[in-house]
């Protein structure tokens, strides 16, 4: 038989809790059998987690069904919301904003994308903006929010959504659930990285009390400081803030105000953004900038400055630098989380590629030999989404019309990876999106996106010009009505959360 | 504004001339003008696009505005549930390529893990579509899924020289120019074409010109667009009268010189052979190049089909390229004389199908003990992506896909286990499945196929009785 047993992986080490750490142990320990893989988790009390609140996008809904969580259960646990989509917020030009919906807007009609029919209604004078015809854009615009209808015929099959949650309470759910699948938790600082002096393998991870922790496989979930992957096994980081020049950032929590929103909002400030997240219990908000042009006390005053409630807590500070590893996967060790890269959170990307660590490490799942045709095909995937996610970011800071800042005037002008220029020429040339297979984004958040900055089509596809101008229009009147129509019978988002998942007080 | 593009003149008599003809002449507005300049004789290499197509044909026929009634009215087109691929690099080595839906997974497991190791049974066990084919039986897949002949997928097998005719005939009545000429001279500037003489010295002009010349790419050429040969082969073909069955496979007997094909579509079947160029007992034949231009897209000037890549068509390949060229100009008709931008986009996506395409053409040869003699040793070939894809799957099972393969990963997954290379290491949680649980599965999964081909009829009665059905109630043109 294959796979000799003794090559088997028996004990594998997480250095780190947060997010990462727990969802690599919770999804692990899904999966294994703990009489025949020891999971062992080493975390600090004294290290904080980062993250107030925290936004994410639809793939997070398959992670949770992997793990077989009981969605209103982690809802509650999580203090989670739900994410319609996202609203930005000044980033064309000041006084403007577009939606970022999940899922579609509108149905493609004859293998032509939808965008297509709705460039062609717009040139001659159909005043609705494509936002209109998304029902996730329009309930989000109401305050509304249903669960999708499964019955693909309903209009409500459109629903697409994800959560606003409390990621340190989304860790410790996760810990409980490890916890019962035998995963074993160690509450100790590391303060040293033993590796194999002929192997360069990582051996052991030595504890404060003097204990060392052994394992054939070992996570790095470490955050920023990149314990296992940067400090001990050197792999290299690539640089990329000169496309995403933002260094710093700062949260603080407020209590709510208004109605509970179904989407995220990302305003852009003069040197950064800020966001706002809802979870059930508080309000997240967050300034991010470029430390040169602003001073942190500008930005903190900023960021009190654009609340929309009293603060519940004190601001807290954080740096960083934009970019990824060289390698995720060295030796025995696989960085996941903010070891592994940071791109910030303007489209909620942080969870998922978490999740794309751990999944792409469970379908090459490997012995304890690590062949390196495992691992380079999972530093070759990853590499990949890191870039693909970045590219995505870097085009709300390009595409762009501002010119009221040094920040801005930066972004409008920077150079940027060749890849998106093709992608932005396309568009602009006759709203053209080819979107690369395996990509993240789906054509129509490209679309969204680059419609919300301010890239305009010179003309819409040519094929779609053929057909009747009164026939698009009625297609384009009965979907806009259909949809506007299901937003409007919905409940309120806060109705809805009240009755399926509300946290306890 | 640039000066819009208002016409569109399409160079060349053979498929690729007259696919292209009838998918722009269905999509484009009627502003455009549309013109077939029919050069004679640019068919004589259509046999090249091979005699069998992969399952998304029928989809893409569609769009161009021939139905499968149509099809199989107009022409003696047969149903294809693959390709049979025998004496494959070794006397032992055979296995059906057939067309398949995504295979079930089983408690997270995929299907090629669950499998493996667990049976001396081989894949195209559990597959309906190749088991049909071998029986020789064929029905439409149903839509239920719980019914086993839902799974397969099919194709078509037809004659290039028919195929072309039909679409003539169905570009016939729509608001087309078609002129038939040769060309004498194609005139360029630094910016593209500005005219083409024709032989009855007409100075033809248009916008956007496209070159369906056939492999010299009268167009491309006189851009001075390289040809980058891969290697040189020698092929023949003929067509003799057969009688039924008529097989629902196309077959290929690999030799120590190279491969034939046979494809049977209604009454007559078609021989295509394929050796290296110093066959001897293959004077009859013509020497091709295989390979690639390239640019498929030089200022106003775009090539589809042979003009722009020569595949071997020992898979489906050819055909997928022909549907992939159209397409990709479809999705990117220019609008006005600057086409910067579209040639980019067009150059990019043939460069990245032509060589996914390629790829799965390469595996099929990559064979480690395969004849020492020229016509294996010229087409042995691995680059570093077919590496991956061999080595990945060999070491853990784990199918690598590049962007927007034609071929699926099913089709990869057949073609590996059909070669006999084998998965050294099972999917880790197919270890820990309980092996009698999938024993059972497996032998329930074979019996219910086997059962369901027994109750399948004959190919050529089917499609007699689909045509007789069709013509009764009027369905196609014919």
């Amino acid at each position: 038989m294959s796979g000799a047993p003794d090559l088997f992986l028996r004990r594998i080490v997480i250095v780190g809790g947060g997010s990462a750490g727990w969802m690599t142990a919770a999804a692990l320990s899904s999966l294994l059998d703990p009489k025949q893989v020891r999971i062992t988790l080493v975390e600090s009390e004294a290290i904080g987690t980062i993250g107030v609140g925290e936004a994410t996008i639809p793939d997070i809904l398959n992670f949770n069904r992997l793990l077989g969580i009981p969605e209103a259960e982690f809802m509650r646990a999580a203090q989670a919301t739900f994410k319609l989509g996202i609203e930005f917020v000044d980033w064309k030009k000041q006084g403007r904003s577009y939606f970022h919906p999940f899922g579609q807007h509108g149905v493609d009609m004859q293998g032509i994308d939808f965008h297509q029919y709705w460039l062609f209604s717009h040139a001659h004078g159909n005043p609705a903006r494509i936002q209109d015809y998304s029902l996730c854009a329009q309930a989000a615009s109401r305050n509304r929010f249903a669960l999708p209808d499964p019955n693909p015929d309903s209009v409500m099959s459109h629903i697409r959504y994800a959560y606003h949650l409390d990621a340190t309470r989304y860790a410790q759910f996760l810990r409980v659930y490890a916890g019962k699948r035998g995963v074993k938790r160690i509450g100790e600082k590391v303060d040293l990285v033993n590796l194999d002096g002929e192997s360069g393998f990582i051996k052991s991870v030595r504890l404060e009390n003097g204990t060392a922790v052994h394992g054939d496989m070992f996570f790095d979930c470490t955050g920023f400081r990149a314990l296992l992957i940067e400090k001990a096994l050197g792999v290299g980081f690539h640089d990329w803030s000169h496309w995403l020049p933002c260094d710093s950032a700062q949260a603080v929590a407020t209590e709510h105000s208004g109605p509970l929103l179904p989407y995220t909002v990302a305003a852009a400030k003069s040197a950064g953004w800020q966001w706002r997240i809802p979870t059930q219990t508080r309000t997240g908000n967050g300034y991010i900038y470029a430390s040169d042009l602003m001073s942190d006390k500008d930005a903190t005053d900023n960021l009190l400055a654009g609340l929309d409630g009293p603060t519940i807590t004190d601001p807290g500070q954080l740096r960083f630098r934009t970019g990824c590893r060289k390698t995720f996967w060295y030796k025995n060790c696989v960085a996941i989380g903010l070891s592994a890269g940071f791109l910030e959170p303007l489209e909620s990307t942080s969870i998922f590629l978490i999740q794309e660590g751990i999944s792409k490490f469970i379908s090459l799942f490997p012995n304890a030999d690590f062949p390196p045709v495992v691992t380079e095909e999972y530093n070759r995937q990853l590499g990949l989404k890191f870039e693909q996610v970045r590219d995505f970011i870097i085009l709300h800071y390009k595409a762009t019309e501002r010119d009221d800042s040094a920040f801005w005037n930066y972004c409008r002008n920077m150079a940027i990876p060749d890849r998106l220029t093709h992608k932005i020429e396309l568009f602009r040339e006759a709203g053209r999106v080819f979107r690369y297979e395996d990509e993240l984004f789906s054509t129509s958040s490209w679309v969204a996106v680059m419609l919300g900055q301010g890239i305009t089509p010179k003309t819409c596809d040519p094929i779609v010009s053929t057909l009747p101008r009164r026939q698009v229009d009625s297609s384009l009147i009965s979907m806009r009505r259909a949809v506007t129509r299901a937003a409007e019978t919905l409940p309120t988002h806060a109705q809805f959360i009240q009755k399926y998942c509300p946290a306890a007080a | 504004m640039d000066k819009p593009v208002k016409d569109i003149l399409i160079c060349g008599g053979g498929l690729a001339a007259w696919i292209t003809a009838a998918a722009l002449s269905r999509a484009l507005p009627d502003e455009v003008s549309l013109t077939v300049l029919d050069i004679p004789d640019t068919d004589k290499f259509d046999m090249l696009y091979g005699t069998v197509t992969a399952p998304a044909a029928y989809g893409f026929f569609l769009e161009i505005g021939l139905s499968e009634p149509d099809l199989l009215r107009l022409t003696h087109t047969a149903f294809s549930f693959g390709t049979h691929y025998m004496q494959w690099g070794s006397p032992s080595r055979s296995w059906v390529q057939c067309h398949h839906l995504p295979f079930p997974a089983r408690d997270n497991v995929p299907f090629v893990h669950y499998f493996t190791g667990r049976t001396d049974a081989r894949l195209e066990d559990f597959l309906v579509s190749a088991q049909a084919g071998l029986r020789g039986v064929f029905a439409h897949p149903p839509e239920q899924a719980r019914i086993p002949l839902s799974r397969a997928e099919y194709g078509y097998l037809f004659s290039p020289i028919e195929l072309c005719n039909a679409l003539k005939s169905v570009v016939s009545s729509r608001n087309i120019t078609v002129k038939a000429h040769e060309i004498r001279c194609v005139r360029t500037n630094e910016t593209g074409i500005f005219g083409i003489e024709t032989a009855d010295e007409k100075n033809l002009q248009a916008d956007l010109f496209i070159d369906c010349s056939g492999p010299d790419a009268k167009l491309l050429t006189a851009l001075n667009t390289a040809f980058t040969p891969e290697r040189e082969v020698r092929a023949s073909w003929q067509c003799l009268p057969s009688a039924p069955p008529w097989p629902p496979l196309r077959n290929v007997h690999g030799s120590d010189r190279g491969w034939t094909a046979g494809t049977s579509v209604r009454g007559q079947k078609i021989t295509f052979q394929i050796s290296d160029t110093d066959s001897e007992h293959h004077k009859s034949g013509r020497n091709i190049l295989f390979g690639k231009r390239e640019k498929a897209w030089v200022g106003n000037c775009v090539a589809t089909g042979h003009a722009a890549s020569v595949i071997d068509p020992v898979s489906p390949a050819p055909m997928m390229l022909l549907q992939r060229d159209v397409e990709r100009l479809l999705g990117l008709i220019p609008l006005s004389e600057d086409m910067t931008v579209e040639a980019r986009e067009y150059n990019r996506r043939f460069e990245s199908d032509f060589e996914h395409a390629n790829l799965f053409n390469q595996a099929l040869y990559a064979i480690d003990d395969a004849p020492d003699t020229p016509f294996w040793q010229q087409a042995q070939s691995r680059g570093d992506k077919l590496r991956r894809k061999i080595s990945q799957f060999e070491n853990r099972g784990i199918p690598v896909a590049f962007d927007m393969e034609s071929f699926n990963e099913e089709d990869w997954s057949i073609l590996h286990f059909g070669m006999g290379r084998k998965i050294k290491n099972r999917n880790f949680f197919a270890e820990l499945a309980d092996t009698r649980d999938i024993d059972s599965n497996l032998a329930k999964l074979k019996q219910s196929i086997a059962q369901t081909v027994l109750k399948m009829p004959p190919h050529h009665v089917y499609i007699s009785k689909l045509i007789a059905y069709l013509e009764r109630k009027n369905v196609g043109r014919a």
